[in-house]
C-alpha cells in the first residue's frame, strides 16, 4: 500500500496510506491527475489542526464502502463513533465541516452538518443565537411582524 | 471560527435536516438564517434527506415536489431509484444506443437470452454499474434476482423509463403492472 504527503496550511507534513487519503475526492483526482507522484500534495485552506482531525475520520472509515449509493435514503441519526468523533468546540466543527467541504467527503460533511442540526433541534430563535453567539440584527418592527406571524400560525 | 462564516450553501445543507418547527426558529435567529431558511434549495435537501429524492419536474419548485412526497409518502408515485440514472453513467451507453439505432433491426438482440426484440422494443436495465441491453422479461429476471435491486428499466423503442419496484414510469403516472411486486420501496 502506497503513502501520500499531504502538506497543511502551516506547512506540517502528514503521511497518510492512498486508499486513506482517497476518502476526500479532491486528493482522489488530484492523484489521477498528477500520477504517481513524490512530491506533498499542499492543501493551503486546511490547518495542521484539523486535517489531523479529518485523517482520523478518513482512517476510521477508510474501509467503508466508497461509492456509497447516492440515492439511499440518509438516516438523521448519527453512528456512535461519528458521535464521539465531533464532540469538539464548535470552532473545530465549523473547520472540520469547511475542510470536508473544501476536500470533498461527503458522508462527513454530512456528519458535521447534522451535528449542527441536532445543536439547533428543539431550541428557540433567541436560544440559537444563545448558542452561536449570533447577533440579533431584526429591527424591533420586524421582530413584531414576525411574532404577529406566529400567533396568526398558531391561530388556524 | 464561528456558525455565521459558513456559506450559505453550507447552512442550507444544515438547515435541511430540520423539521419544519425547527426550521421557523432557525429562520427567526437573524436575516441571513432568514433567508436560507427560505430559499427553495433547503427543500432540495430535505427531499434527499427524508426521502432519498433527487429530481422534480422543471417546471416545479422544490417546495412543491416536498409536499407533493410528503403528501404522499406510501404510495410511491414518486420514484426514488430514478435517481441512480445519471448522465455520467449513462455516457458510455448512449453511444451504444447509436449503435444500435444505426443497425436497426439486427441488432435488437437481447444481451442474455440472445432473443430479437425488434418487435416489443429492447430494453436497458441501468443498475449501479451493470448496464445491459435486455429484453424486458430477462431484464426482470434480473431485477429480482437479487432483493437490493432498485434498477430503472429503460424502453429504447419508446424512451420512457419504468421502475419495477415502484411499478412506476419516470412521470408520475401509474400503469398497470404485468407483475406482482411483494415489496414496497
Amino acid at each position: 500500500m502506497s503513502n501520500v504527503r499531504l502538506l497543511s496550511s502551516d506547512n506540517e507534513e502528514f503521511v497518510v496510506q492512498k486508499e486513506v487519503a482517497e476518502r476526500s475526492v479532491l486528493i482522489k483526482n488530484m492523484l489521477e491527475d498528477v500520477g504517481e507522484t513524490d512530491s506533498a500534495i499542499p492543501l493551503p485552506n486546511v490547518t495542521a489542526k484539523v486535517l489531523k482531525k479529518v485523517i482520523e475520520w478518513c482512517d476510521h472509515h477508510s474501509s467503508d464502502p466508497v461509492t456509497t449509493d447516492e440515492t439511499e435514503r440518509r438516516t438523521t441519526d448519527i453512528d456512535e463513533w461519528d458521535q464521539k468523533f465531533m464532540e469538539v468546540d464548535q470552532e473545530t466543527l465549523f473547520d472540520i465541516i469547511l475542510a470536508a467541504n473544501y476536500l470533498d467527503i461527503k458522508p462527513l460533511l454530512d456528519v458535521g452538518c447534522k451535528t449542527v442540526a441536532n445543536m439547533i433541534k428543539g431550541k428557540t430563535a433567541e436560544e440559537i443565537r444563545k448558542i452561536f453567539n449570533i447577533v440579533n440584527d431584526f429591527t424591533p418592527e420586524e421582530e413584531a411582524q414576525i411574532r404577529k406571524e406566529n400567533e396568526w400560525a398558531e391561530d388556524r | 471560527m464561528i456558525i455565521s462564516e459558513l456559506n450559505n450553501e453550507l447552512l442550507t445543507a444544515v438547515a435541511g435536516h430540520l423539521n419544519l418547527d425547527d426550521l421557523k426558529s432557525f429562520s427567526q435567529v437573524c436575516h441571513r438564517f432568514m433567508l436560507v431558511a427560505h430559499s427553495d434549495a433547503v427543500w432540495k435537501e430535505s427531499l434527499f434527506n427524508n426521502y432519498g429524492v433527487t429530481y422534480k419536474l422543471p417546471e416545479e419548485s422544490w417546495k412543491e415536489m416536498y409536499s407533493k412526497k410528503t403528501e404522499d409518502p406510501h404510495d410511491n408515485r414518486i420514484c426514488p431509484h430514478v435517481g441512480h440514472v445519471t448522465g455520467k453513467s449513462l455516457a458510455p451507453y448512449v453511444s451504444r444506443y447509436q449503435q444500435i439505432l444505426n443497425w436497426l433491426p439486427k441488432n435488437l438482440n437481447c444481451g442474455t437470452c440472445g432473443s430479437n426484440q425488434a418487435e416489443q422494443g429492447l430494453c436497458l436495465y441501468i443498475w449501479q454499474g451493470n448496464i445491459r441491453l435486455r429484453c424486458r422479461d430477462c431484464a426482470y429476471r434480473f431485477h429480482t434476482a437479487a432483493p437490493d435491486r432498485h434498477g430503472i428499466l429503460f424502453r429504447t423503442n419508446v424512451l420512457q423509463m419504468f421502475c419495477f419496484t415502484c411499478s412506476r414510469l419516470g412521470k408520475h403516472a401509474a400503469i398497470p403492472v404485468k407483475h406482482t411486486m411483494s415489496t414496497r420501496c
